[in-house]
């Protein structure tokens, strides 16, 4: 099953994986987030009309496949926020 | 997996119990919820017939509206709304500009039978007027009027339309007023007055209404308008019921509201359980106070046929970046109506699958006497948009249905009030805010937003060219375009938005004010890899201009930097704001406002748009050869206007290398 531009949830092993590079992330019930590289980026360092360095109040966080390294989320939050649970998946029970 | 919803919450989406009795208005009897509900379903045939027919009445009552209007808001934004109502006042057909008062409109019906519905009663031919927020709409300026359906003495249905009035009498001229510090600060309120009364216009409870505006002429032609709208309505329902007889025809208005539900809940089983989640902010008014971030979250839960929206926000905000509940639940509205239940037939129905939970006092469900003018929340629109863009991959017969949010906060930022060239006063926003930009597909679906496609709120708005913009009103623009580099960056981008400048001319005596928003904090997020917009931009204030003498030359400034050039030439000033500026006196030929949006949002990442794609937005200005470099690793060779395609592979590398020497896997806070 599709989940995202870049991602799958795999029904049979049921692990979420890269489109692009078939990189296993992690079991379908995790947040992918919690399982690729992220980089904290200034707005400013990004070209175009963004907050300054000096008064910005969030950052982006660069999320990356750890596969193929495509850009897989730039989530705009406080710089210390934890890495939201933005894909979570109603997996099936155990045992089922 | 579930949602928890915390206490304090209020549930938005609800029904009143089915139980109760007939209740008799004045003008005849109003049946039981239970009664109504029990109106006997209609054959697959009739049904299709008198829907179809309903659905034409609203839609032909709404372009009377629109024709009839004169106000640009109206006539081009297509502001304007007309719906069939069951007699409890629950949406059952809907011709619709504005997505955002779908649902919320039906608060003024149940006013309405609250506290008429006894004395002074509820008659045939029987007018009703409300522009409260509280109660109904989103602000001051959504005016709503109403008018009961009554047959063989029995109410079957209402019929409602609403337009945009720009001019609400409020503190400042204009309807949105950066100043506002309270409702009281933003105008008139009706709370329900018959402007027609069993037939026979109400002239003292028009007046009442004119004589508050600083616009006579443009109110009254709306408010002529929405009574047209009625007029043309009443006429087609009344001649359906002659021809198929009433019991069919309340049939069908309680039929088409349980088929908008089904289809609304099949599509809902269609998609795979689970929560999707997305944080947005707000600018709030900075003054001479450090800023401080007004936040908004939004978890969004799936389970069955149930759609459950668990808002978090923050607020409310000193200003106008606000709303009440009612103009809340319009905000969703707009991104459920046009995203996820877009093939639905627009009523109640759909909305009965959806619980929204939003917290007390916040900006989203602000307290009584909180200044709403400035509708508070549209990241709300763009939130749930991503959270349901994010769903619909979990079908592939969805995925040319997924659309990024659109342009951020698409609000106008500059407002006016005045004596136009024609010499009547009038006040209005200025239209370039339905110029934004579209959020991007992807490959199944329209790939690239659309530039200056629209406001999300008003789907099929459109704006006037300039010189009918200037025709209009007081001003003359300097420039209106896309704006560069504003658009989402990604595989597929968000579409751009408008950049513009005014100056006034040819007026004694006008004001301009700027609300502002987007400006200093990114408001939302792209999807799956793309960058934010670009901010809104900053407003740029310009005094003393000598511009007789440039244009004398045949020249015409065209950027923020030209006016800067200029003033330091021949004398004037420049002032680059954030914060939201009061109404104040511009001088003709003399001053310059100027300002523009951040695009919309893109999907995808940067690196993965094709090289030639990036080139057409260069030789299109939408992007610029810098942006193509830093963002998309895609280099022009200037002299050829070609792709060079070693140094792009060169410049990806780079950036994908830098990636993998940043990246790192989060442990927790520092």
């Amino acid at each position: 099953m599709r989940i995202h531009y870049y991602l799958d949830l795999d029904e049979k092993t049921q692990k979420i994986k890269c489109r692009k590079c078939g990189r296993d992330i992690c079991h379908g019930s995790e947040n992918y987030k919690l399982h690729v590289p992220r980089a904290d980026v200034y707005p400013d360092e990004i070209y175009g009309v963004r907050p300054p360095r000096e008064t910005a109040m969030v950052i982006y966080h660069e999320y990356y496949c750890p596969g193929c390294y495509t850009m897989l989320d730039v989530e705009v939050s406080e710089p210390d926020a934890p890495p939201l649970w933005d894909i979570q998946i109603a997996m099936p029970k155990h045992g089922k | 997996m579930t949602t928890q919803i915390a206490e304090e919450k209020v549930l938005y989406t609800y029904e009143p119990p089915l139980e109760g009795k007939r209740t008799f208005i004045g003008g005849g009897w109003l049946p039981s919820r239970e009664e109504v509900a029990s109106y006997k379903r209609l054959s697959a045939v009739d049904f299709e017939i008198l829907s179809y027919r309903m659905n034409s009445i609203a839609n032909e009552a709404r372009q009377a509206i629109l024709r009839v209007s004169g106000s640009p808001v109206v006539a081009e934004g297509g502001e304007a709304l007309f719906a069939i109502y069951d007699p409890h006042g629950f949406t059952s057909s809907l011709a619709c500009g504005l997505l955002l008062h779908t649902a919320g409109t039906q608060g003024n019906i149940r006013e309405v039978l609250d506290v008429q519905g006894q004395s002074p009663g509820v008659y045939d031919g029987d007018i009703f007027m409300l522009n409260e927020p509280s109660v109904g709409g989103y602000h001051a300026c959504d005016q709503w009027t109403g008018t009961p359906i009554f047959h063989d003495g029995e109410l079957i249905a209402w019929l409602g339309s609403l337009t945009h009035t720009t001019e609400t009498g409020a503190i400042e001229p204009g309807g949105m007023p950066a100043s506002a510090r309270s409702l009281l600060d933003e105008g008139y309120r009706v709370q329900g007055i018959k402007v027609q009364e069993r037939g026979q216009i109400n002239r003292a409870a028009i007046n009442c209404l004119l004589r508050s505006t600083r616009d006579p002429a443009y109110y009254v032609l709306d408010l002529r308008a929405r009574i047209a709208g009625l007029n043309v309505a009443k006429d087609r329902f009344m001649a359906l019921i002659k021809r198929y007889g009433a019991d069919k025809v309340k049939a069908c208005v309680q039929q088409n509201i349980d088929y908008g539900e089904e289809m609304a809940r099949a599509k809902l089983r269609s998609l795979a359980d689970g929560a999707w989640r997305i944080v947005g902010y707000l600018d709030l008014d900075v003054g001479e106070k450090k800023p401080s971030l007004i936040k908004i979250t939004v978890a969004m839960t799936k389970k069955g046929d149930d759609l459950i929206l668990d808002f978090n926000a923050t607020g409310p905000n000193p200003n106008y970046y606000n709303c009440y509940i009612s103009g809340a639940f319009g905000l969703i509205y707009v991104a459920v109506a046009s995203q996820l239940f877009w093939e639905t037939p627009g009523n109640w129905g759909y909305i009965r699958p959806i619980k929204a939970y939003i917290p007390r006092n916040c900006c989203l469900n602000a307290p009584y006497f909180t200044p709403v003018g400035l509708c508070a929340a549209f990241p709300v629109t763009e939130l749930v948009t991503g959270c349901i863009a994010k769903m619909l991959y979990t079908n592939p017969k969805y995925w040319p249905d997924i659309n990024a949010p659109w342009q951020r906060n698409c609000v106008t930022p500059m407002y006016w009030g005045g004596m136009t060239q024609h010499g009547y006063p009038s006040g209005s926003i200025f239209s370039e805010p339905w110029a934004a930009g579209t959020g991007a597909g992807i490959d199944e679906g329209r790939g690239d937003g659309c530039d200056t496609g629209g406001a999300m709120m008003t789907v099929e708005s459109s704006i006037a060219d300039v010189e009918m913009t200037e025709l209009q009103g007081p001003f003359l623009y300097l420039w209106r375009r896309e704006g560069m580099d504003n658009a989402g960056a990604g595989r597929w981008r968000g579409g751009a938005s408008v950049v513009y400048a005014v100056m006034p001319h040819n007026t004694p005596f006008v004001t301009v004010g700027w609300t502002s928003m987007g400006v200093i904090v990114d408001p939302t997020q792209s999807l799956d890899g793309a960058y934010p917009p670009a901010l809104n931009y900053r407003g740029a204030w310009a005094k003393g201009l000598n511009l007789t003498e440039v244009f004398q030359k045949g020249q015409i400034p065209q950027s923020v930097e030209e006016l800067q050039k200029l003033a330091q030439q021949s004398g004037g000033t420049v002032d680059i704001v954030a914060e939201p500026r009061s109404a104040a006196p511009m001088a003709t030929d003399r001053d310059v406002g100027a300002g523009g949006f951040g695009g919309a949002k893109g999907i995808g990442d940067p690196l993965d748009r094709e090289p030639e794609r990036v080139l057409a937005d260069i030789e299109n200005r939408i992007f610029s050869v810098e942006m193509a470099r830093r963002v998309f690793g895609v280099v022009i060779d200037l002299k050829a206007m070609k792709v060079d395609l070693k140094s792009t592979e060169a410049a990806r590398n780079e950036i994908k290398a830098n990636r993998r020497k940043k990246g790192v896997i989060w442990e927790g806070k520092k």
